[in-house]
């Protein structure tokens, strides 16, 4: 794993820090974020990291017939079921823009076996424009949607992503802005400060404003 | 394989088996401190970012 490969992951989740500071967010506000079975994703990252060793594939897709790219996203897509029900409305817009990147991706891979990346597209980023890795391979004529595959060059980190790619960072940068713009009594967080009573509420000597009963207790409702 | 590689490689592997677990002990944490908080806030980057590398699948020869 290279540097520049680690720039790649670690690149939406920054710019996602970067504009979130820009826009008045604040880091802190991430604190709270309650990510549950997160033991699935490390699950799903250590199944996505032995395809490449090809014994382990070799074993669990030839002899058990199971494609482990669909074991990835099945862990994945679990793991995000399990937690966009439970945060705010504006993480889980930006947690569907991520199902639907991964599920486009997914689409590519499945039709084809591999990631198909455009050749040209590697040339212009300075890869080998023939090579093929445990995940990609070059598109050719038999290639069923290509414009789903690697496409877009990004010279500058020496790599090709697809459409899915792009809305997978997207979808990841737009989460990290939301949870760090989003007020700290939001739902979907654990809020710790609620235990201390706000000594600057307003009307915090009014009993009325305390009053949560409806405004027509006590009295007879007429049909 | 020389004895202060292999002394290496242990301390390694038990100083991030060691991190892993204080991260883990501390996502239950009922009381959570300062750096409870940073480790929970990096985590979640982290994660965010194990996310992009299981289904995103860019082109990088050697990556």
């Amino acid at each position: 794993m290279s540097i520049r490969f680690l720039l790649l992951l670690f690149a939406a989740p920054l710019i996602g820090v970067a504009l979130g500071y820009l826009l008045g967010g604040r880091l802190r506000a991430l604190r709270g974020l309650r990510i549950r079975a997160l033991w699935l994703v490390w699950l799903a990252a250590g199944v996505q990291f032995t395809q490449s060793v090809a014994g382990v594939r070799h074993f669990v897709e030839g002899t058990l017939g199971v494609p482990m790219i669909a074991v990835v996203f099945a862990i994945v897509l679990t793991w995000l079921g399990l937690n966009l029900p439970h945060w705010p409305r504006a993480i889980q817009l930006a947690g569907a823009v991520i199902v639907l990147g991964a599920a486009l991706n997914w689409l590519a891979i499945s039709l084809n076996g591999r990631m198909p990346y455009d050749p040209a597209a590697a040339a212009e980023a300075g890869l080998p424009a023939g090579a093929e890795t445990p995940k990609n391979e070059p598109a050719h004529d038999r290639t069923r949607l290509g414009l789903l595959g690697d496409t877009i060059a990004v010279r500058s980190l020496h790599a090709v992503i697809s459409p899915g790619d792009i809305l997978i960072g997207a979808g990841t940068c737009a989460l990290v802005v939301f949870a760090m713009r989003r007020r700290h009594d939001a739902p979907g967080e654990v809020n710790h400060e609620l235990e201390t009573p706000r000594l600057d509420a307003p009307d915090v000597d009014n009993a009325a404003s305390h009053d949560r009963r409806p405004h027509d207790r006590g009295q007879l409702t007429v049909h | 394989m020389k004895p202060v590689r292999t002394w290496r490689r242990l301390s390694t592997a038990a100083l991030t088996l060691a991190t892993l677990a204080a991260m883990l002990y501390t996502i239950g944490a009922p009381t959570p401190t300062a750096a409870d908080m940073r480790i929970r806030i990096l985590l979640t980057l982290a994660t965010l970012a194990t996310l992009v590398f299981t289904v995103g699948a860019p082109y990088t020869h050697g990556g």
